[in-house]
């Protein structure tokens, strides 16, 4: 339990201590959704939907640049590996990075609300927040598996490249930034087989309070078992080659 | 090896290890036990790295066992016991050495106290100064007291003054031989040949990831001698041509009985003038210990 706590705080007080790093992740979602998500949708269920984007949004930033990028790049300092002669290390090391992004994730969550509850024309009422809320930390787990994959897969030079290049189009792609009913229709052929529109449909009907397409619940389950797999033989071979 | 030997607390047992079509490690063998101050010496790449990694659990052998206190290198049971200062000395710059300290002692069942180890190894200055902007000689003081911080029964020191000023190495060394003094054991690599001579009791060198020489420092010593006599001569009789070799204008001799020979040298009654008697390094010792070994079959541990 102590070294689980002094992991998790070690690990917290880098990430604190860092504005460069959480001011993209944790501020610009709920920038982001006061600038365009509170203003330009139309009142209504349309100033509700861009809510459930722009959380989505949140989740996926965390996902890629706290699990994804960053992970890649402590990985690769002399520090995390001296830390792994530590006795008993290697388990809280991990478990602290998995504190610190639900932590992150629910912060950045919390403050797109709060930005609906302040700008948006239409803010969500209590229940439809606390629906968003628990679909965001369903669709988390997808996402941190993408995310891991994502930072075993890179070096710590390439990942913060790579996860922009991944994430930014696939925000785009999934209708996160202009909802799918305006999307021209070639992208919106493309738009159903990602995951980010899978994401988007959970949270958009969490806060409809209707269920999702089932090819929407089959995609996004799908998703999380390939980037499970794929983070796991990510792992391992990122394993044999530190410590093999 | 004598009967009377202390405790065996890390063992190489012919380990070999490959990266890819290199071998790093070839067959490679070494004890340490209780007490011992063993520097582990070898041009770069010779395998020092790839051996002490292995002892630190952070590789595994292609072939041959490793062993720390009787355990597999990298169980907790066995890194409990051992403290490592990594060689590059980077550290989340956001942190202060009061909280690095924190956190290393949390991994061990009976570290130093933190206010102990931030005295011991000057860090009261910088203490609650976050490592961002810390120079080379205040993060190798850092790394020093994160090796110790643990108590351990045996310290893993690569390159552990890189970067330190001449009193901050003499401070390490003085550390690192009470360190030994009170029953710890080390293992040390170093560029400095004084902090060698300081602190190890035991030298291991190795190339090509073989070992090559392994023996105590004090039996080096005796059995090659410490002086070098040199002197110049317009006309060397006999004595002198049979006993020294000339280099240039000048006649040298490496001996462990200086005495003897200027005796010798002075009834013999050959011309010489400018006789100088100066003691040889242990790099110089260790050179021709290389040079009439030139096997690596002598492995001897006998203190």
């Amino acid at each position: 339990m102590n070294l689980f706590l002094a992991h998790t705080s070690l690990h917290l007080k880098r990430l604190l201590r860092n504005p460069g790093f959480w001011t993209p992740t944790i501020l610009f979602p709920m920038m982001l959704y006061s600038f365009f998500g509170a203003s330009l949708p139309p009142a209504g269920i349309y100033s509700q939907m861009a809510v459930g984007s722009f959380a989505v949004y949140a989740v996926l930033g965390i996902a890629f640049y706290q699990l994804g990028a960053s992970s890649a790049q402590d990985r690769e300092q002399p520090f995390a590996t001296w830390q792994h002669t530590l006795p008993g290390a290697t388990l809280p090391a991990a478990m602290a990075q998995m504190v610190a992004a639900v932590a992150f994730t629910l912060v950045a969550v919390l403050l797109v609300l709060a930005a609906s509850f302040l700008f948006g024309k239409t803010p969500l009422d209590l229940e439809q927040s606390a629906r968003l809320l628990a679909i965001c930390a369903l669709i988390a787990v997808p996402a941190s598996l993408m995310g891991i994959a994502l930072s075993f897969a890179a070096s710590a030079k390439a990942a913060p490249a790579l996860a922009n290049l991944i994430f930014l189009p696939l925000a785009f792609l999934g209708g996160l930034w202009i909802p799918p009913s305006q999307m021209p229709a070639a992208v919106r052929n493309i738009s159903i087989w990602t995951p980010t529109r899978q994401m988007g449909e959970f949270a958009w009907n969490a806060i409809a309070n209707t269920v999702p397409d089932t090819r929407y619940l089959i995609g996004l389950l799908a998703y999380t078992l390939a980037f499970g797999a794929l983070a796991w033989a990510l792992a391992r071979r990122d394993r044999q080659k530190r410590f093999g | 090896m004598t009967q009377t030997a202390p405790p065996l607390i890390a063992r190489l047992s012919n380990v070999t290890k490959t990266f890819g079509s290199t071998r790093a490690l070839h067959d490679l063998s070494m004890d340490i036990h209780q007490g011992q101050a063993v520097a582990l010496l070898g041009p770069n790449g010779a395998g020092k790295s790839t051996a002490l990694s292995i002892l630190e659990g952070l590789r595994q052998p292609t072939s041959g066992t490793a062993s720390l206190f009787g355990q597999k290198p990298g169980t907790p049971a066995a890194m409990k016991r051992v403290g490592i200062t990594p060689q590059e000395t980077d550290f989340p710059p956001q942190l202060t050495p009061r909280e690095l300290l924190a956190f290393t002692t949390v991994h061990f069942d009976h570290p130093r106290p933190i206010g102990e180890l931030i005295k011991l190894f000057g860090l009261q200055d910088i203490a609650d100064r976050r490592v961002q902007g810390f120079s080379g000689g205040q993060r190798r003081r850092l790394a020093l007291a994160m090796c110790f911080a643990g108590n351990p029964e045996l310290a893993i020191l690569d390159e552990p003054t890189a970067g330190l000023d001449a009193q901050g190495q003499k401070d390490f060394s003085r550390i690192a031989k009470n360190y030994v003094a009170d029953g710890g054991s080390l293992i040390l690599t170093s560029h400095y040949w004084q902090e060698i001579e300081t602190i190890a009791d035991r030298i291991v060198m190795i190339d090509n990831g073989k070992t090559v020489m392994d023996g105590t420092i004090a039996r080096i010593k005796a059995t090659f001698g410490l002086n070098r006599v040199s002197l110049a001569s317009d006309a060397p009789g006999p004595f002198i041509s049979q006993t020294f070799s000339r280099e240039d204008n000048r006649f040298h001799l490496i001996t462990n009985d200086s005495d003897d020979v200027i005796r010798k040298l002075v009834q013999s009654g050959e011309p010489f003038s400018e006789l100088k008697v100066s003691p040889r390094s242990l790099e110089e010792a260790i050179a021709l210990y290389n040079a009439t070994q030139n096997t690596s079959s002598s492995k001897e541990s006998e203190k």
